[in-house]
């Protein structure tokens, strides 16, 4: 292999690196340390922390502008936040789905006759 | 059904004149989802037929001064939402134990740390699995009482962050904070059900 070959070969595998940490910059452990330090101190990025407190806001649709962009940057970026935030939206779904239906369940198959009477004895 | 989605009340005036058919109509419409929006709050089923009742009581006494800015129902669910909620303040005895763990942990980058998983299956196909829907069931019920109310305020009962501040009296960027706590302990306490892995070996 001449000396020209091999440095095409060692550019190439470095730029594939270089681009997959972009794609993903949390996929291994080794490259979640650079991952943290690119979030923590490149401007316009926000860290994984910083992201959850700016959660809430986002859901309520509270955020200025600047913060959206961040956020949405930062959950494009980070799979584990894009994850989690998922999670989050899941969590209130189920919540609202299963509360729903026990309301339903009541109205329809737990009439309460005693209750009722007893209140009817208000008037 | 949203609380809010009702039309309003066609026979308000003869409840407000006292007539006790009217009332009895209102009683048989409203006291089936009043029951269950007490129940979920007390977390008791004896606690939530007696929250029901004194709020047709206090219902059948402030009637009269109803001005029907609001549906009849919503008027009726702030009611019994606030009864239900002293309920609570008189139960309530001991110091709650701490959701801490239930956090997200963060490395000294603030990077976040897992691993997290989550399936792809919609929030309706997981809870069509029974086994699925108890542990939301469970999971909620045994959020510390803070938690769990403000939860049920806020994505169950839909109040708006400055009705449930007010009702806790607290402020509104507390009530925010306590929310997504509580959102927060949900997701950790279910996040086995998110585990694709998880559905395919339990389930």
């Amino acid at each position: 292999m001449t000396e020209e070959t091999t440095h095409i070969k060692q550019t190439s595998a470095a730029t594939k690196a270089l681009r997959a940490l972009l794609r993903n910059p949390f996929s291994s452990p080794a490259t979640r340390k650079f991952g943290g330090l690119f979030l923590k101190y490149l401007p316009g990025q926000i860290t994984c922390q910083e992201f959850e407190n700016f959660v809430i806001g986002y859901h309520e649709n509270r955020l200025a502008q600047d913060q959206r962009d961040l956020f949405e940057r930062h959950m494009r970026l980070c799979p584990m936040c894009r994850t989690s935030f998922t999670g989050y939206l899941k969590t209130i779904e189920m919540g609202k789905k299963i509360c729903s239906k026990q309301t339903a369940d009541t109205i329809f198959a737990d009439a309460p006759r005693e209750l009722i009477e007893t209140i009817l004895k208000i008037t | 059904m949203s609380v809010r989605e009702t039309s309003d009340c066609a026979y308000i005036d003869d409840l407000k004149r006292g007539d006790s058919a009217a009332f009895e109509k209102a009683v048989r419409e409203h006291a089936g989802w009043m029951l269950a929006v007490a129940r979920r709050i007390t977390n008791c089923n004896e606690d939530g037929a007696d929250c029901v009742q004194e709020a047709f009581s206090i219902a059948h006494q402030k009637i009269a001064g109803f001005e029907g800015r609001s549906t009849l129902k919503t008027w009726l669910h702030r009611v019994v939402v606030n009864q239900a909620l002293m309920k609570l303040r008189k139960r309530r005895r001991h110091p709650e134990e701490s959701i801490d763990d239930l956090m997200p942990d963060f490395d000294d980058n603030g990077f976040l740390i897992g691993p997290i998983q989550i399936t792809d299956e919609t929030a309706e196909e997981l809870l069509s699995k029974k086994e699925v829907a108890e542990k939301v069931r469970s999971a909620i019920d045994e959020l510390p009482e803070t938690y769990r109310t403000i939860l049920l305020l806020r994505d169950i009962e839909e109040l708006s962050t400055a009705e449930t501040a007010a009702l806790l009296e607290i402020d509104e960027g507390a009530a925010r904070t306590r929310l997504h706590r509580a959102r927060t302990a949900l997701k950790k306490k279910l996040e086995p059900v998110f585990d694709a892995k998880y559905l395919d070996d339990v389930l």
